[in-house]
């Protein structure tokens, strides 16, 4: 499959695009099925996803959290979902659970939406990722998102090296 | 905000790209970028001070004209950080792909049955 694209349309948006060889309703039973999810959305490599709780429908609540393999260190998301249209959209906000990680990610939700568009057997996915404002999405920048990834691409080094 | 954040938000202004990608064919002064945009002179000079805060480009204080200059070690630094949400997405998506194959071949023999 090409690989995914990140670009940022905007100064707090972040927008991801992957198509994937399955029809869409396959594509939605793995983004709505919590024992679905919890195989693929694992975050990072090292990371297990021992909560992944979720009801599909406007007003639904979810709580994502995951956990580092090696030392334990915890963090997570929880959020509700605002829209929810059967194999075409899902949208939801996102609150981030610094758990024992730390970080933050601002105060005010960020907006997710996952759309789902399916041409000749194949499905593509955008995931548009909206913080509340500019100071959040730096927040995010510069604490959680890249403090966890820099952390799981040393232990990713210490694999490699032993 | 750190160096990185500011040049994201830097990027997040089309006019800024455009004296980025202006610059990337060469150094230029206010008065070419000005002539090259169809700007006012201080609408120019205030997106050159988010550039150059941002560590996007650099202007030349010895030369009367003082070009500036693109930076493409603070460029590389977005891009990286790009990639590495990139891998990250990736990586999941990839172990999605073998779910969604799995997913097909139990719907395959479903449907044999």
């Amino acid at each position: 499959m090409k690989p995914a694209e990140v670009s940022t349309p905007s100064d707090r948006e972040v927008l991801v695009k992957r198509s994937f060889d399955a029809p869409v309703n396959l594509v939605w039973q793995a983004y709505t099925d919590p024992a679905l999810m919890r195989r693929w959305l694992t975050a990072m490599p090292g990371w297990s996803m021992p909560v992944c709780e979720m009801t599909t429908h406007v007003g639904g609540k979810y709580r994502w959290r995951w956990r580092n393999n090696e030392n334990g260190q915890e963090f997570g998301f929880t959020g509700e979902m605002l829209e929810v249209a059967l194999h075409s959209k899902i949208a939801h906000t996102q609150i981030y659970d610094p758990g024992d990680l730390g970080g933050s990610m601002g105060g005010e939700p960020s907006i997710v939406t996952v759309t789902f568009n399916e041409a000749n057997g194949m499905t593509n996915v955008a995931t548009s990722i909206k913080f509340a404002s500019q100071a959040d999405r730096d927040a995010a920048f510069s604490t959680g998102m890249t403090e966890g990834m820099e952390m799981s691409y040393k232990q990713l080094d210490g694999v490699l090296a032993g | 905000m750190n160096r990185l954040d500011q040049a994201f938000a830097a990027l997040a202004d089309p006019t800024r790209r455009g004296i980025l990608v202006h610059l990337a064919r060469g150094e230029a002064s206010v008065t070419d970028l000005v002539g090259h945009f169809s700007l006012t002179q201080p609408t120019i000079s205030s997106h050159l001070k988010v550039l150059e805060s941002a560590g996007l480009i650099s202007r030349s204080r010895v030369a009367q004209l003082r070009p500036c200059k693109l930076e493409t070690e603070q460029l590389k630094a977005v891009t990286d950080w790009l990639e590495k949400v990139q891998e990250i997405w990736e990586g999941n998506y990839k172990r999605l792909d073998a779910l969604l194959a799995e997913l097909k071949q139990a719907q395959k023999e479903e449907r044999k049955k």
